[in-house]
């Protein structure tokens, strides 16, 4: 029983993570960046490829891991900065099923670029944390775990800080109700976005290099159930709202890890998404979004 | 004569604001009747619980002998699923069935639909009234050639009344602004409505262009048409209407014919507010006030 | 003859006024009018259709043709969800699934013939897409792509689990159609002509289902029911506003939807005679979505040339097998970047017919209709009339 929570933690933070970016853009620019879970995939595989090229393999060390993170974060936090620039800018003023479409073609572009340079098989990703850990009130603890929740929690308290102290966070939420008069208030709105995508993408880039340490092996298509997930949670927890996508994620994960003890571990996406759908149906603006009044 | 539509002590509430607050009127059957009020006060909002687009927070509206505001059992909203049983169609009536009992609405800003073509774009509003199947659609049967010829020719009897002279085959987005007015209430009268509901038809059209306006709104009555319409250009409300009913807030503050509402000081005062300058002065102002919220409002959805 | 025509509309308490004027026909030639070209151009292409098996009936040319020709009706299922009704399916996948799925288990398990699994598939699909589409039509379009999105990974792996699926190895040896003792597998001999089984299935299946397919989802975009999906696409409120149950026409649309991609499923389980549910990835769904974004959306013409080059494509281009979906995936994002309409918009208009069409009228038309009288007064005058009057 503890054992599952704890499971459903683990796993769940690594879903609030990536759902954080899926909700800060929608709730920015009102757009599904369906290429969010393919910046997870390439957080692990730039972490990857960094330890690749110094020859480093098998590693187990802790300050060595949160360098390749930070490392990490920033080169996704550029991709996706990028991303927004190249393929979403020029299109803001667009239908949204164009956008939609797009970021489905960035996705693919991803998946199957990293595909191309990397190959299709999955890689062992170099630095893993020691398996070696405690037993807690009836739960097998690892330090590694402790790890990665910690960072996990780390990052979000700082993005509740910029968010909710910072002038920069102030202009994103004002954004987020009325890009045109946030604008007329010399908020530079391209710039706040593209912050907004440095964030999202960073957490998600984060997310996949600390996947590849606990999980160990990696590959191309490692973003796409997440993503999916990721999105579920993001609506769990109710689409835009960054706490809501914190809370999504930690019970999405939860859910999941009860949901496999009981229904079997082949079961456990079909569980996640007939959930999905589910909420969808019956509460389709999440446990804290705020009901919208669409305006005519 | 009796009333097509009654109103009665409707209310909307967004959050802590109230868009309508009791708001109470009737339109008979023909005539034609104008809802103004300052900015704000409430007219679309009111529009949209009337047509059913929104669900008031009380009150009713009767069209025609029919609710169009369903009343939930109380256990629905004691258990807060009110909201999720309305998402789901129970208790409200869609706006596609007011529409079918033959209550037809234009939109303040234009909705057209941008990927048809003008004639498509009218017979559109025919769907309800037009018998097509399935299976006569696939095979093309004499049934649904004849009744695609029936669409096409009442659609261009529509678009004749309202003096479009354009090409049928154009896409509405390349017309002119007024232009594309008269399609819209094209569209609106293809839906056959016993009420028309216009949303400040006038926004945005030149003198010339309201000057027919007026003509086209005095046809539609002479069909037998009752028309609401929501306007901000006085001269037009005042040439038109047969009844007047003034909202400010969310309230009606008056209601009667044009020459009683001119006259009304609880009007002038919601117009002017309350400092005695000379007329002429409140006149000009009221002018270059309404003015601006017009400009404002044809530029805020570009 | 107006009697009649008025008995093809329900009754209605209003009636437009017969048009004052009468409407020039409209041009019949091939290359005079667009739809007479447009019906030239689909005779051609079903003439080639019919004679491809003599030009060369090997057994690659034919099953590149069968696989096309599924591709061809995938395209145009996916093209009524979101080329007409604008709704963006993105598991589309899962109802060529579930026609392939249940007309395998059908004729596998039950041992039914091909022909009575049909509409048994038919009716599957219908089921499949109320079940999927009843509670998520509701939704805002993002959200729909998402939840349909899960939807097909949950087909998948609901037939990677169950054991009546087979499991992950799926279903083997699928009959082909039969006929009163008499099957496809035999081949036919007509006038010392021999034809073998392939051919046969192409001609007398796998064509006539594609051209029927192709020609009911044009005939049904121009009926009433299509002009609700565009209605629908263009603007929910105002389709509502006009009569249409939005909702009703919504899962019409994705009904329709899935019944096409069901009986594409069917062809391709019986061209197969072999599934599993690695045909079945989140990767096909996204590459129909491309061939239809890609040829235009809602353009009949666009989208069969864009489920031509995708399924055509890694044939022609076998070195660059690799990089197809790279290739794609880049496509995609300029084709929507530079050309959101397509190659072929459904709004395009033959460019030698393009002069012919009027220009939109002058501004001042509106003038005709104001009577005399009221020019006479000046604009901007005092009385209450015209005191608003310059203003446009």
């Amino acid at each position: 029983m503890m054992q599952l929570i704890w499971n459903g933690l683990i796993v769940g933070s690594f879903y609030a993570l990536v759902a954080l970016g899926y909700s800060m853009v929608y709730g920015i620019i009102k757009l599904l960046n369906f290429a969010h879970g393919d910046i997870y995939m390439l957080g692990a595989f730039v972490g990857f490829f960094t330890l690749s090229a110094f020859g480093i393999s098998n590693e187990t060390s802790i300050p060595l891991l949160l360098v390749i993170l930070l490392l990490s974060m920033v080169t996704t936090g550029l991709i996706g900065v990028g991303i927004e620039r190249v393929a979403y800018r020029p299109l803001r003023r667009s239908p949204r099923l164009a956008v939609l479409i797009t970021a489905i073609g960035v996705s693919f572009t991803l998946e199957y670029g990293v595909r191309q340079i990397f190959g299709p098989n999955p890689e062992a990703f170099p630095v893993r944390l020691e398996s070696t850990g405690v037993d807690l009130l009836g739960m097998r603890v690892t330090a590694s775990q402790i790890v990665l929740v910690v960072i996990a929690a780390g990052l979000m308290l700082v993005l509740a800080h910029i968010v909710e102290r910072t002038r920069e966070g102030r202009a994103m939420r004002a954004i987020a109700l009325d890009p045109q008069a946030a604008q007329l208030m010399g908020v530079n709105v391209n710039r706040v976005i593209s912050t907004v995508f440095f964030i999202g993408s960073s957490l998600a880039g984060a997310a996949g290099v600390m996947a590849g340490a606990y999980y160990g092996s990696i590959d191309f298509l490692m973003g796409f159930v997440i993503g999916l997930k990721a999105f579920t949670a993001a609506v769990i927890g109710g689409i835009g709202n960054l706490y809501g996508a914190m809370l999504g994620g930690l019970l999405l994960g939860m859910l999941e890890s009860f949901g496999s003890a009981w229904f079997g571990g082949e079961w456990r996406d079909v569980f996640a998404f007939a959930f999905l759908i589910l909420f969808l149906t019956f509460k389709p603006t999440g446990l804290l979004g705020a009901r919208v009044v669409e305006r005519m | 004569m009796s009333a097509l539509l009654e109103v009665t002590d409707l209310r909307l509430q967004f959050g802590g604001v109230k868009a309508v607050d009791g708001l109470s009127f009737e339109v008979r059957e023909g005539e034609i009747l104008a809802v103004i009020g300052p900015n704000g006060a409430g007219k679309t909002s009111a529009f949209n619980c009337i047509s059913a687009f929104y669900l008031p927070t009380s009150g009713s509206v009767v069209f025609d002998g029919k609710h169009i505001v369903r009343e939930a059992p109380r256990i629905w909203h004691r258990l807060r699923l009110v909201q999720l049983l309305q998402s789901f169609g129970f208790y409200r009536v869609l706006p596609s069935r007011v529409t079918k009992w033959g209550m037809a609405r234009t939109f303040q800003n234009l909705r057209l639909f941008r990927e048809l073509s003008v004639l498509d774009n009218v017979k559109t509003a025919m769907h309800a009234n037009l018998r097509e199947g399935f299976w006569s659609t696939l095979l093309h049967t004499p049934g649904y050639r004849r009744a695609e010829e029936a669409c096409a020719r009442e659609a261009r009897g529509w678009l004749d009344f309202v003096g479009y002279e354009g090409d049928e085959h154009l896409y509405v987005t390349h017309l002119p602004y007024g232009e594309q007015r008269r399609v819209e209430i094209a569209r609106a009268l293809a839906t056959s409505p016993k009420l028309l509901l216009l949303d400040e038809p006038a926004a945005g059209l030149n003198y010339n262009e309201k000057q027919s306006l007026i003509e086209l709104i005095r046809k539609i009555r002479a069909l037998g048409v009752a028309v609401v319409l929501i306007e901000h250009d006085m001269g037009l409300v005042m040439k038109l209407a047969e009844r007047i009913v003034v909202l400010n807030y969310g309230k009606e503050i008056a209601d009667g014919t044009p020459e009683q509402i001119t006259s009304d000081p609880v009007v002038i005062e919601a117009y002017l507010g309350v400092d005695d300058e000379d007329h002429a002065v409140d006149e000009a102002r009221l002018r270059t006030d309404s003015d601006a919220q017009l400009n404002d409002e044809s530029g805020s959805r570009s | 003859m107006a009697r009649r025509l008025d008995l093809a509309l329900k009754h209605a308490p209003l009636r437009a006024p017969a048009p004052l004027f009468d409407r020039p026909r409209a041009a019949r030639g091939v290359f005079d009018s667009q739809t007479g070209f447009m019906r030239a151009l689909g005779g051609v292409a079903v003439l080639f259709l019919v004679a491809l098996p003599f030009i060369d009936a090997s057994r690659y040319t034919m099953s590149i043709a069968i696989s096309a020709l599924i591709y061809v009706m995938l395209c145009m299922g996916l093209n009524v969800v979101v080329g007409y009704a604008g709704l963006l399916d993105l598991g589309y996948i899962a109802f060529f699934a579930v026609g392939a799925y249940v007309s395998g288990i059908f004729t596998t398990v039950l041992g039914w013939p091909m022909w009575a699994a049909l509409p048994a598939t038919v009716l599957a699909c219908i089921i499949a897409g109320i079940i999927i589409g009843a509670p998520t039509l509701r939704l805002r379009s993002d959200y729909l792509a998402i939840v349909t999105l899960g939807f097909g990974e949950i087909i998948r792996i609901t037939a990677n689990n169950l054991t009546i699926t087979g499991g992950p190895s799926g279903i083997h040896g699928i009959p082909s159609w039969d006929f009163f003792g008499w099957s496809f597998e035999d081949g036919l001999t007509v006038f010392g002509l021999e034809f073998p089984e392939r051919v046969v299935f192409y001609y007398f299946v796998a064509a006539v289902v594609i051209i029927v397919g192709v020609i009911g989802a044009g005939r049904l975009a121009k009926g009433k029911l299509g002009r609700a999906w565009k209605a629908v696409r263009d603007d929910e409120d105002a389709a509502e506003a006009m009569g249409i149950n939005t909702y009703v026409a919504k899962i019409s649309a994705y009904i329709i939807g899935a019944v096409w991609a069901g009986l594409a499923g069917q062809l391709m389980a019986t061209h197969l005679s072999a599934i599993s549910p690695n045909s079945f990835q989140f990767l096909y769904s996204a590459l129909i979505l491309m061939a239809v974004v890609l040829g235009g959306m809602g353009s009949t013409p666009g989208v069969i040339i864009g489920a031509l080059f995708v399924s055509l494509a890694p044939e022609l281009l076998r070195d660059f097998a690799e990089w197809r979906f790279l290739i794609f995936g880049v496509l995609l994002v300029v084709v929507m970047l530079f050309r959101p309409a397509g190659l072929w918009p459904a709004t395009a208009i033959l460019p030698w017919l393009k002069r012919d069409r009027p220009q939109p009228p002058p501004f001042t038309s509106a003038t005709a209709a104001v009577p005399p009288s009221v020019l006479e007064s000046p604009s901007g005058a005092p009385d209450a009339d015209v005191r608003e009057g310059g203003r446009g």
